[in-house]
């Protein structure tokens, strides 16, 4: 397991935003996370949850409100000792080159007036200085690493359908190699069948270069099938942590639960009961006392509605944040 | 009896590609029908002429729609008046799209009824109130007091489904309804269109590109790809025994739960 070495950690990372009238918006509360070389992390939740929240955080794109970043032991962003830390200058250059992102609809990703082989030769010749006429071979050799031809080489993005432009997305992010790739709904906007390709061209590029994945998704049989870790968050915060493998037998948290029993599956029994979770999520304005989910949370206690439960260990790589777990 | 049946039905857009090509099927009284496909096969197209209510250039090119006994493209502008809402309703993938921003729900409600049925505003407020709580929706008071954006995406959909449901049509047409919601909301208004089907004995016709959702649903599934109808047939025939490559394709690539039929 000596491939498992930490690239990124979090520690109790929080994200506020200030609304209008005093009224603060905790999108990410004391949230505590690493991501290893070579695996898959996967974070599950709803909309609102916080996890696209996260991701932008964990890529600089949004700064810290409280907590902190580490990347590989060095602080890269937050508050230490009541001071404001953020990478600058070459290093954040440093950083964003070894850690890439790929956006939900890539059709927004692109410039509209730009081809894709500019697109591509970018990287090239921003981070690694190459000639153009290099930085074009290496463009062709990237889109042969995405499985598509040369000719794609002299089109726009118009010309291209989703799931095209998804590849090109990878095949950009990939080029230099990162550590770290961060899929913030990579296939939702995509058809299944072509959400399979992608997906498994993502697996094929982390066993040849073994990045670390931070992979967000709602899709739980997606997430399941891909990832070796699973991170649930429920408004803000983390309620689950768990093994990839089989987490529908191992889940406890009772939202995890929830969302597991939400999921259709082609195969079930469509006579089945649907289990329906009641109720509304708390507003993320203002405090919440307590544990988030004890509104719509079957089996709530007054413990529930006083005191908020903290992630505890209950076997190894499988941390719960329940009272009765 | 059929509540609505196609007959070799095709759509062109703008004298173009076909969007959809011969295309017949049936959807019997009381029944759920779902259309999957991905995008771009014309499943939204279909369920679009199927109430009339194509896009600009959007043209019946060939076949008939026929709703109970008679043809929709012969009917006169006031007949199509009635049967939309009456005889049949819709929903669409996002329902804050086609609530009105700027008026409440009530008063929104309230109207469509009252275009449909003579009835005084007060007793149109006492059966959208009625249909609210029907479909569970959280403080019906407060829901109708309320301006679109105040309500979540869930709620929205839901008093679109309300909406659509209390004039208690025959068929209900439903492009997409979930597609736009978390999972947990979408068990719920898969739920509540059930129960409604169960309750009110309607037909549906629901148009979803998630086969875990037609599955759970349906009947009868259709499957259609590039503007044809590849497959149709029960969900046991459908979802079990396969006949098209298409469709065993299509089941093969959706994601899996492993120990789905155990749980806990």
């Amino acid at each position: 397991m000596e491939n498992n070495r930490e690239i990124i950690r979090l520690e109790n990372v929080s994200k506020t935003f200030d609304l209008r009238y005093h009224k603060t918006l905790r999108a990410v509360d004391n949230v505590s996370l690493s991501l290893h070389k070579g695996i898959c992390t996967a974070i599950v939740g709803e909309s609102g949850c916080g996890k696209s929240t996260l991701a932008r955080m964990v890529t600089l794109l949004e700064p810290v409100t409280d907590g902190m970043i580490y990347y590989k032991n060095e602080p890269i962003g937050g508050m230490q000792n009541g001071r404001n830390i953020a990478l600058r200058g070459e290093k954040l250059r440093e950083y964003r080159r070894n850690v890439q992102m790929i956006f939900q609809d890539p059709a927004n990703v692109f410039s509209p007036r730009m081809k894709i082989g500019t697109f591509l030769m970018e990287p090239w010749i921003h981070f690694e200085k190459k000639s153009k006429k290099e930085a074009r071979e290496m463009a062709y050799y990237s889109l042969k690493r995405v499985y598509l031809g040369e000719e794609y080489f002299d089109k726009y993005p118009h010309q291209l359908s989703g799931g095209e432009l998804q590849q090109i997305a990878i095949a950009r992010a990939i080029a230099l190699h990162p550590e770290v790739l961060i899929c913030d709904e990579a296939t939702s906007a995509l058809d299944v069948s072509i959400q399979q390709e992608i997906m498994a061209l993502l697996k094929e590029h982390q066993d040849e270069t073994n990045y670390a994945i931070l992979f967000i998704s709602h899709d739980l049989a997606l997430v399941e099938n891909f990832s070796q870790q699973v991170v649930v968050m429920y408004l803000g915060r983390i309620v689950e942590i768990m093994n990839g493998a089989a987490f529908r037998m191992h889940a406890r948290h009772p939202y995890t639960k929830a969302l597991l029993g939400s999921v259709f599956s082609i195969y079930d029994d469509p006579d089945k009961d649907i289990y329906v979770l009641e109720g509304e999520a708390q507003s993320p304005t203002g405090e919440i006392k307590g544990c988030v989910f004890c509104n719509r949370c079957s089996q709530a206690k007054d413990i529930c509605r006083q005191e908020a439960p903290v992630l505890k260990p209950i076997r190894t790589g499988h941390q719960v944040a329940c009272h009765f777990a | 009896m059929n509540v609505l049946e196609l007959r070799d039905v095709s759509i062109i857009y703008q004298n173009t590609k076909e969007a959809v090509k011969h295309v017949s099927f049936a959807v019997p009284e009381g029944k759920i029908v779902a259309i999957v496909g991905e995008s771009g096969s014309g499943k939204s197209t279909l369920i679009r002429a199927a109430i009339g209510l194509l896009p600009a250039g959007g043209e019946l090119a060939s076949g008939q729609i026929l709703f109970g006994e008679k043809d929709m493209a012969a009917m006169t502008a006031e007949e199509l008046r009635h049967v939309r809402g009456e005889g049949m309703a819709m929903i669409f993938q996002n329902a804050g799209d086609y609530l009105n921003p700027r008026r409440k729900v009530c008063d929104q409600y309230v109207e469509t009824l009252r275009c449909h049925q003579s009835m005084t505003k007060k007793q149109g407020y006492e059966i959208a109130k009625k249909m609210l709580a029907t479909l569970k929706l959280p403080d019906t008071k407060h829901v109708m007091n309320a301006y679109p954006f105040q309500l979540s995406g869930g709620m929205k959909q839901r008093v679109a489904i309300a909406m659509a449901m209390s004039m208690n049509p025959k068929l209900l047409l439903a492009d997409e309804p979930t597609s736009a919601l978390d999972v947990t909301v979408q068990a719920q208004v898969v739920k509540q269109m059930m129960d409604l089907r169960d309750k009110m004995g309607t037909a549906i016709v629901i148009v979803t590109h998630n086969m875990g959702v037609a599955s759970k649903m349906a009947d009868y599934i259709a499957v259609m790809q590039n503007g044809e109808l590849k497959e149709f047939g029960t969900r046991e025939q459908v979802i079990y025994h396969p006949e098209n490559d298409y469709t065993k394709k299509l089941l093969t690539v959706v994601p899996k739960l492993q120990g789905e039929t155990d749980g806990e």
